[in-house]
């Protein structure tokens, strides 16, 4: 383009900028009239100074000279707008640094200057050589950069901070739209050491022109894009169009007159009526009029909105507005059915053919480098940008490059950032993608879990039976324990429990555990039957002694039987023992049937104990059949046990004549001595020397009477001894029992009657031997059971009933003490 | 360095004399092994029998000791009861079941010893059979072509017939001879008399 600016130049002619600068000094001082209706001393001086021009005002002179007043315009409108002081008080410097721009534009527009010329110098001759409305605005732009720099600083400022801020996405966006375009912009690059010694104040409207490809970008990749900063966000909102025109129509601009639409109309009138030879200027012309005419007005209102050098910003908005055609060309041409982050991707992958173009062969960075060295084909590679892309498109993204090569210095770090960022938004998508793979995946496996255990919980394959575990090993099969060898070392080992169940040694000690039960309870049963037994004898001899004693008493021992049966006393005496013989005769079978039931028992225990004894070590024996056997015993002897009874045991009375027999021969008769005297044994001398104190015989006693214990009794020995004593009298027993001795021994009893008893159990002793009972009714056991000594000996008594004194020793026989001890547990 | 044709030839005839003994080699060892099987489990079998001999004794023993108490218990009933004939001793339930007991026991007994012979037989049938084994095995380790076949069957023959008896003491009921206690009182008595 600056070629091509230079070029338009030349042919216009311009000889020298002193002949434009009257010209354009006369079409600036009656522009500024018309807006202001008066000169400054600075217009003056502008006025002498281009006086001094001799060439002729043709259409670039107007065009100049309006572009003069258009600056003068703004200015006005940004003195007006502005209300910082130092606004007001430096108009004279801003006059000065609008008449250097003044000058250096009549200076290109004279085509005299060139590349020697200094930065200045170029930026006119750029600026002269331009017919089209692209110079234009590259040149409008500058002066009110220049102009707005030192009207509002600090509306300049805060854009300057807001556009450092951006440089970055700036630099981006750029990029992204160089990299849509495709054709690469040489040109742009070239201009950047120029740009880059340009004012700050050329930076508004770079911020609003480098915020505009964002937009565009954004635009074009939808609303996917999130990688905008919020200054980014404030930068484009600045700039947008629509935003512009929101303030415009809010009537914000009240500071522009009416006078400044109708020059600034003319200005338009006339570069447009100018413009007619250059094609390359009026394609670009074209594309910049596709916007509707009411640009020019919108820019002037938008002049007194908030951003200072509004007219700069509206060139700014043009030229986004261009940029916003050309990328909807470009994203029409590159348009892929996929996503717009994938566009964005596309975006940055063609940059690096466009780079290559450049020269550079990494495609990286130090873009401002390359392009600050004049390239040798850069015609070359002007041909070869796409033919959609238009010249003014070229235009538009030199300016872009102007704006993005500013921040050069920023390239190397932009670049970073633009392949840095693009990469975080593929990251971003293809980790959500992943993560939602992943869930869907992990949705789809848990479904799946789902209906298996369902299927197999509801077609019963879900729960197993497991078998029961064995509590016992099983019987080995020997056909297979034959083909199996053992491995195992040889080792003496043990049985494996007789291949038996374990069961059954339980089975049999449980067993043997129950008929000993059974046992017990019939031993206790043939227990109580012998003490019935053992009662009813006593009974039948309490009786036959009553009978006796009667007889005595009456000294008859002759009585015939018909006479006793006429005694009351002694008939019911017969017929007690009568009835109680009976009984006792009666119970003999239930004692004898428990006798044999219980040693039945026994043997079945014993057996039980053999058996599982046994079958610790050995197999096969009929534990079944024996426990059978055994329980078949238990059954019927249990049940035998409940039915014992004596009304079915045939037992005939015995005659009261034998009982009458047996009492008569009881009976001694008159004049006969006993057997005691018969044997010699003096009873009575024995018991008068007793009497006179003379104990020395008293062992030889073989009858006791009262008087002769009541003898005895005086006695301070501690052992006594009556041994050869078989009967002991009531009263007898009464009067020994005062003998104040610890050992009384009556060894030679045979019968203790239930009234002697009581008197025994009477006496103070320690020891009582009564060994030669051979049987103890339950009433005198429970007599003697009141004796309050320390032992007594009963070693012959075959029964004996429950003794209830603990204080008192019991000495028994080995075997009736073994049956209690057995009955007791 | 280039091997002699000695070397060569040495090494060809190594090569060719250990692919001709290989396989008596690896047939020698077979039979080791088979031997050595062999013989671990007439091992194993003879110490389980011996285990089930020792357990019959043991048996016998306790059986025999019970049977001593039991005589001693039926003497003093006799002795307590006046019993002089085998009438009365039936009469007398203790000394009727005793005698019924005695006779359970000395079959048991009797099968116990018929297990102790039978074990002793087994146990001397398997020593012989280890002790040819264990000759054979030091043929087999010295020379080759000792063929075992016969002492292998023989032996796995006589395993079989023993192994169902080796876990434990059978006794079969069936089998089992109980004499009366009218024998028994009079095999008693007749013991008592030589007494």
């Amino acid at each position: 383009m600056p070629e091509n600016n230079n070029k338009a130049s030349a042919e216009n002619g311009h000889d020298s900028p002193d002949e434009m600068s009257a010209e354009e000094l006369a079409a600036f001082n009656k522009i500024m009239g018309e807006i202001e209706g008066g000169d400054d001393s600075s217009d003056v001086e502008s006025t002498i100074e281009a006086g001094n021009n001799d060439s002729a005002a043709d259409l670039e002179d107007e065009f100049s000279a309006e572009l003069e007043k258009v600056v003068e315009e703004a200015d006005a409108a940004g003195d007006e707008t502005a209300a910082a002081p130092p606004d007001a008080s430096d108009e004279d410097e801003l006059d000065a640094d609008q008449q250097k721009a003044f000058e250096s534009i009549m200076a290109q527009i004279g085509g005299a200057d060139s590349a020697a010329s200094g930065s200045d110098e170029k930026e006119a001759d750029h600026d002269s050589s331009s017919d089209s409305e692209g110079e234009f605005s590259a040149e409008l732009e500058k002066v009110v950069m220049e102009a707005d720099a030192a009207d509002d600083e600090t509306a300049t400022e805060s854009s300057l901070s807001d556009a450092d801020d951006l440089d970055e996405d700036q630099q981006k966006a750029f990029e992204s739209i160089m990299a849509q375009i495709g054709g690469g912009d040489d040109t742009a690059g070239e201009e950047d050491p120029e740009k880059e010694a340009d004012a700050d104040g050329t930076e508004i409207g770079e911020d609003g022109f480098a915020t505009e490809p964002e937009n565009v970008v954004a635009d074009a990749d939808g609303d996917a894009t999130e990688v905008t900063t919020p200054g980014l966000e404030k930068a484009a909102e600045t700039v947008q169009p629509e935003a512009i025109e929101a303030d415009a129509d809010e009537g914000s601009d009240e500071s522009v007159g009416q006078a400044q639409q109708e020059a600034f109309e003319s200005i338009m009138a006339q570069i447009e009526g100018a413009k007619s030879e250059p094609d390359s200027a009026q394609e670009a012309q074209a594309s910049s009029e596709d916007r509707p005419s009411e640009k020019p007005q919108k820019r002037q209102e938008e002049s007194g909105s908030e951003h200072a050098g509004s007219n700069a910003d509206g060139d700014v908005e043009d030229i986004s507005t261009d940029i916003d055609d050309i990328l909807k060309e470009v994203a029409v041409e590159e348009e892929t059915p996929e996503s717009p982050d994938a566009d964005a991707i596309e975006i940055v992958t063609e940059q690096e053919p466009v780079d290559r173009e450049t020269g550079k062969s990494d495609g990286k960075p130090d873009r401002q480098g390359k392009s600050a060295e004049p390239a040798p084909d850069a015609g070359d590679r002007q041909t070869r940008v796409p033919a959609a892309v238009t010249e003014k498109t070229e235009e538009a993204l030199s300016t872009e490059s102007e704006a993005a090569d500013r921040s050069a210095g920023k390239s190397s770090s932009t670049d970073k950032t633009l392949k840095a960022a693009v990469p975080l938004r593929e990251t971003g998508q293809s980790a959500e993608t992943k993560w939602k793979k992943i869930a869907v995946g992990a949705s789809a496996v848990a479904l799946l879990v789902v209906v298996l255990v369902g299927y197999s919980y509801w077609s019963g394959r879900f729960v197993r039976e497991v078998p029961p575990p064995r509590t016992a090993p099983e019987k080995e099969d020997p056909a297979a324990a034959a083909q199996t060898p053992q491995p195992v070392p040889p080792q003496p080992q043990e049985s494996i429990d007789a291949g038996q169940d374990p069961t059954d040694q339980s089975r049999l000690k449980a067993m043997a555990a129950s008929l000993e039960n059974l046992r017990g309870a019939m031993l206790a049963k043939q227990d109580e039957i012998e003490e019935l037994r053992a009662y009813y004898k006593a009974g039948i001899d309490a009786e036959i002694q009553g009978v006796v004693r009667t007889l005595r008493s009456r000294n008859d021992n002759k009585m015939s039987h018909t006479a006793a049966k006429a005694d009351p006393r002694i008939s019911l005496g017969m017929e007690a023992i009568q009835r109680r013989d009976a009984y006792i005769r009666k119970l003999a079978a239930p004692a004898e049937t428990l006798v044999w039931t219980s040693e039945e028992l026994l043997y079945f225990s014993r057996k039980a104990n053999l058996l599982e004894r046994m079958t610790t070590k050995t197999s096969d024996i009929d534990v079944d059949g024996f426990i059978g056997q055994a329980e078949e015993i238990i059954v019927r002897h249990t049940e035998s046990l409940a039915k014992l009874n004596i009304d079915a045991v045939p037992a005939s009375p015995l005659p009261t004549e034998t009982i009458w027999k047996d009492i008569v021969k009881l009976v001694p008769e008159k004049g006969k001595q006993t057997g005691a005297a018969v044997s010699g044994t003096d009873n009575a001398a024995i018991s008068e020397s007793i009497c006179r104190g003379d104990f020395a015989l008293k062992h030889k006693l073989t009858e006791l009477t009262a008087e002769t214990a009541r003898c005895l009794a005086k006695w301070n020995g501690k052992d006594l001894f009556l041994n050869e004593i078989k009967k002991l009298h009531p009263e007898a027993a009464r009067q020994l029992a005062a003998w104040e001795g610890e050992w009384l021994g009556l060894n030679g009893l045979v019968e203790l009657s239930p009234e002697a008893a009581t008197h025994l159990s009477r006496w103070k002793g320690k020891g009582l031997s009564l060994n030669g009972l051979a049987r103890l009714s339950p009433r005198v056991v429970a007599i003697l059971s009141e004796w309050q000594g320390d032992q007594i000996e009963l070693v012959n008594v075959r029964h004996m009933a429950h003794w209830e004194n603990p204080n008192t020793r019991l000495f028994l026989s080995e075997e009736l003490d073994r049956k209690r001890n057995t009955a007791r547990n | 360095m280039k091997p002699s044709k000695r070397n060569l030839l040495k090494v060809v005839l190594t090569i060719a004399g250990l692919l001709l003994t290989a396989p008596g080699t690896i047939q020698a060892n077979a039979n080791g092994d088979q031997l050595r099987r062999t013989m671990a489990d007439i091992s194993l079998l003879n110490g389980q029998l011996a285990q089930r001999k020792a357990d019959a004794a043991h048996m016998r023993e306790e059986l025999a000791s019970r049977l001593k108490a039991i005589k001693l218990e039926i003497r003093e009933k006799v002795r307590e009861t006046g019993v002089e004939n085998v009438n009365e001793a039936m009469q007398i339930p203790r000394i009727r079941f005793d005698l019924r007991l005695m006779a359970e026991i000395q079959a048991y007994m009797d099968q116990y010893a018929r297990k102790i012979r039978y074990y002793r037989v087994a146990c001397d049938r398997l020593s012989y059979l280890y002790q040819q084994a264990d000759d054979d095995l030091k043929i087999v380790n010295t020379l080759s072509g000792m063929k075992i076949d016969a002492l292998v069957s023989q032996t796995e023959m006589i395993l079989s017939a023993y192994l169902p008896d080796a876990q434990t003491l059978v006794i079969h009921p069936a089998d089992m001879v109980v004499e009366s206690p009218e024998t028994v009182w009079g095999t008693l008595y007749i013991g008592q008399k030589k007494k």
